[in-house]
């Protein structure tokens, strides 16, 4: 059963992730709210996650995962002052990670305890042309202090960020071209001995990862003598 | 990484090379890996399982990344690591 769990949250991310990669999304609505469903499984204790946004007559909840992130998202907009707001509008990460000992936001934290959240994590969505703030409020204290927790969360950030209106994928990399025709070389090398050796893909990858550990050299380099053999022999 | 060794997996690799997700993104590109930016992330925090050939393009961009700096190859690949 945890495995069937599982594979239906990587799917999920899956999902999330490849129409992240290629925006704009037509009807982003059912990934959004898939998004931030996701956001509830990032650190144990989660038990709300929203996307709040500056629209035309202010600060909104657009996307929620429950009705407990709606409500605190509201309380902060309510008083004007907040973390969601204030990641949102600095375009920065707001962690509260005990909101016993926390100074900050005092109508927050009152509304936090009242609804028995004791972390919250806001991370402002850059790149957009209005300020928003991805949120994320658990039960118990420091649940997003974890580096990993916190890389997560950024990720999915990026991924809310490139769904909604106006959002744009990770800007390409200058060397993108170059990288890609190193791989095209590889990936003949593969071909050839996937067909020479009847070997699948992986199985063919995996051999020249042995090499390269027995000889000290790069795939690259091994690819590049793959094909260089292959033209000899079929040289006239 | 040994016989005996299974080698590190994948997160313990990125914090040992140093490298970010951008120059593992491209390095995996280069082996001809098919991953985007954001899918290698995921792989690398564990969201996304990578199947075997995905993994061992990671690793062995993060291997390769190290060899270069007189390392050798500390991330295990698929079947080695616990991970895999």
């Amino acid at each position: 059963m945890a495995s069937k769990v599982g594979s239906m949250i990587d799917q999920h991310w899956a999902s999330v992730l490849a129409a992240a990669a290629s925006p704009p999304v037509s009807d982003p609505g059912d990934l959004l709210r898939t998004a931030v469903r996701l956001g509830l499984d990032i650190a144990p204790g989660t038990s709300g996650c929203s996307v709040t946004e500056l629209t035309g007559s202010g600060y909104r909840t657009t996307v929620s995962a429950n009705e407990l992130a709606v409500a605190l998202d509201q309380r902060q907009y309510d008083a004007g002052t907040g973390p969601c707001l204030s990641a949102a509008s600095g375009g920065a990460v707001e962690r509260l990670d005990d909101m016993v000992r926390e100074a900050r936001f005092p109508e927050f934290r009152t509304a936090a305890a009242e609804a028995g959240v004791r972390s919250s994590l806001s991370v402002g969505l850059t790149g957009l042309d209005r300020p928003a703030a991805l949120n994320l409020y658990a039960g118990t204290p420091g649940a997003y202090a974890a580096g990993r927790t916190l890389a997560v969360a950024d990720l999915l950030a990026r991924c809310v960020t490139a769904l909604l209106p106006g959002g744009r994928p990770p800007p390409d990399s200058a060397g993108l071209a170059a990288e890609r025709a190193r791989g095209d070389r590889i990936s003949r090398a593969l071909r050839l001995l996937m067909a020479t050796r009847r070997l699948d893909r992986a199985a063919a990858f995996a051999e020249l990862t042995r090499q390269s550990q027995r000889q000290g050299r790069s795939v690259a380099e091994l690819a590049e003598d793959l094909l260089l053999r292959a033209g000899r022999q079929n040289a006239p | 990484m040994t016989s005996d060794d299974p080698g590190l997996d994948l997160p313990d690799g990125m914090a040992r090379t140093g490298m970010t997700f951008e120059e593992l993104w491209l390095r995996q590109l280069a082996l001809g890996g098919p991953a985007g930016r954001l899918e290698v992330e995921a792989y690398v925090l564990g969201v996304l399982a990578p199947d075997a050939y995905q993994h061992d393009l990671l690793a062995q961009a993060l291997n390769e990344w190290s060899l270069e700096r007189g390392g050798d190859h500390p991330v295990g690949y698929w079947g080695s690591t616990p991970a895999g």
